[in-house]
């Protein structure tokens, strides 16, 4: 963002002066064009998947699952459409967005900076991904159901994983969300599947499980029930 | 000979493009099948002349989740009815219309959906009967210049009494089914 901005405001003091004033303003003009959409056009961002459990001094790996309960159906509740990536692209995704602060997502549309960190996940499938090293708020949750029709459920989040100063990748739990026949929240609950956890990531990056750290403490904010409006 | 074949096959091919070759399964058997029913006042968006509104049935989850009810004008509104809902949880889920002036409509189409998330206009139908959706308003939210269109459903303050749908309803079902109308009667009798 800075960068852009620097540019433009360099376009704009090297126009040369003799011009008209008609063309004076359109640089100023155009650069306002740019910002308006700059600042416009936050797109979502992954945060980036980690190949191993080991991490540098100044990041951190997060493992857990997160699951729906009565199960999400990928057949019956997701529509998909042909195209060159894949049509089945979308299905059993979950993005849960993510942040280093409190902001719970607002329902219906993926609001600037609050989707820059969001994992991308499957329900019920471990997800691990690497994170700056410092308290991870997870803010809520985007389910994608139709992507012509920009059709998604909106499931609130109001946790936060604070990781052990001298972990190096951290198990956060099984997120399980428990819904009503309206796709309505009626609770979250951490179930603790560290056995499982530790075998899988085991078996995945043949790596030694004993360093995903035990220490796991994840705290549920205060939630009185479903997203910020 | 030559003509009518050609005629015969002229028909069949304009069938299936219009579409005429499918469509849904005809309920004949109401026993264990429901009214559902509502109504919908759309004076406050673009659109003034619906031509569909739908419902989603979210569970039990089905490869055919769409319900397209029958809906007439009615108080300033629009009065819409099935009479062959099965039990299940169902959502208002899209509704459609055009600008029109008199007979001149334009050919843009105004989709409002609601997605398949909360309660506002749901209805759970559970022994077969007669489930009310409610009285329900479009209303249109003030947005910035730059963005987009927004619009809300709620329910709305003023509009017919359940009593006054259910009786313009009744002749309807009386051609359908006698089941049917026993079972709105049934509910006028309990109003």
């Amino acid at each position: 963002m800075s960068i852009r901005l620097s540019r433009n405001a360099s376009m704009i003091a090297c126009w040369n002066s003799d011009a008209s004033p008609v063309l004076q303003v359109a640089p100023l003009v155009t650069a306002l064009a740019i910002l308006f959409f700059v600042v416009g056009c936050a797109v979502p961002t992954a945060l980036p998947e980690a190949h191993g459990l080991s991490a540098t001094d100044d990041s951190i790996v997060v493992v857990g699952k997160v699951v729906l309960d009565p199960p999400f159906s990928s057949e019956l509740e997701q529509t998909t459409y042909w195209n060159v990536i894949g049509d089945r692209s979308i299905r059993d995704r979950v993005m849960i967005a993510t942040g280093n602060e409190s902001r719970p997502i607002q329902a219906g549309r993926f609001q600037g900076d609050g989707w820059q960190n969001y994992i991308d996940a499957h329900w019920g499938r471990y997800f691990a991904v690497r994170i700056p090293r410092q308290s991870l708020y997870l803010n809520g949750i985007a389910v994608p159901l139709d992507v012509r029709r920009q059709e998604f459920l909106w499931f609130p989040g109001g946790m936060v994983v604070r990781p052990p100063l001298d972990a190096r990748s951290i198990y956060v739990g099984t997120l399980r969300y428990v819904r009503d026949d309206f796709n309505q929240v009626l609770d979250i609950d951490v179930i603790d599947e560290r056995d499982e956890a530790h075998a899988f990531f085991r078996d995945r990056f043949d790596a030694d499980s004993t360093q995903l750290a035990d220490a796991l403490w994840l705290r549920q904010l205060p939630w009185e029930g479903g997203v910020a409006p | 000979m030559n003509t009518s074949r050609r005629l015969i096959l002229m028909l069949g091919l304009l069938a299936v493009l219009t579409g005429c070759a499918s469509g849904g399964t005809r309920v004949t058997d109401f026993t264990d099948r429901s009214v559902v029913f509502g109504w919908i006042d759309i004076g406050d968006v673009d659109a003034n002349r619906l031509h569909q509104i739908q419902l989603y049935q979210l569970q039990p989850q089905t490869e055919t989740p769409y319900w397209n009810p029958k809906f007439v004008k009615f108080d300033g509104g629009y009065l819409f009815y099935a009479f062959s809902f099965p039990s299940g949880a169902f959502k208002l889920y899209q509704v459609s219309g055009q600008q029109c002036v008199t007979i001149l409509c334009s050919n843009t189409s105004f989709s409002y959906s609601f997605g398949r998330q909360g309660e506002t206009a749901s209805v759970r139908v559970g022994a077969p009967g007669v489930y009310y959706l409610g009285a329900l308003k479009l209303e249109d939210v003030k947005t910035g210049f730059f963005e987009a269109g927004k619009f809300n459903v709620a329910y709305a303050d003023q509009g017919p009494t359940e009593r006054q749908m259910l009786e313009a309803m009744l002749s309807d079902a009386r051609d359908v089914d006698s089941l049917v109308a026993q079972r709105i009667n049934d509910r006028l009798l309990e109003l």
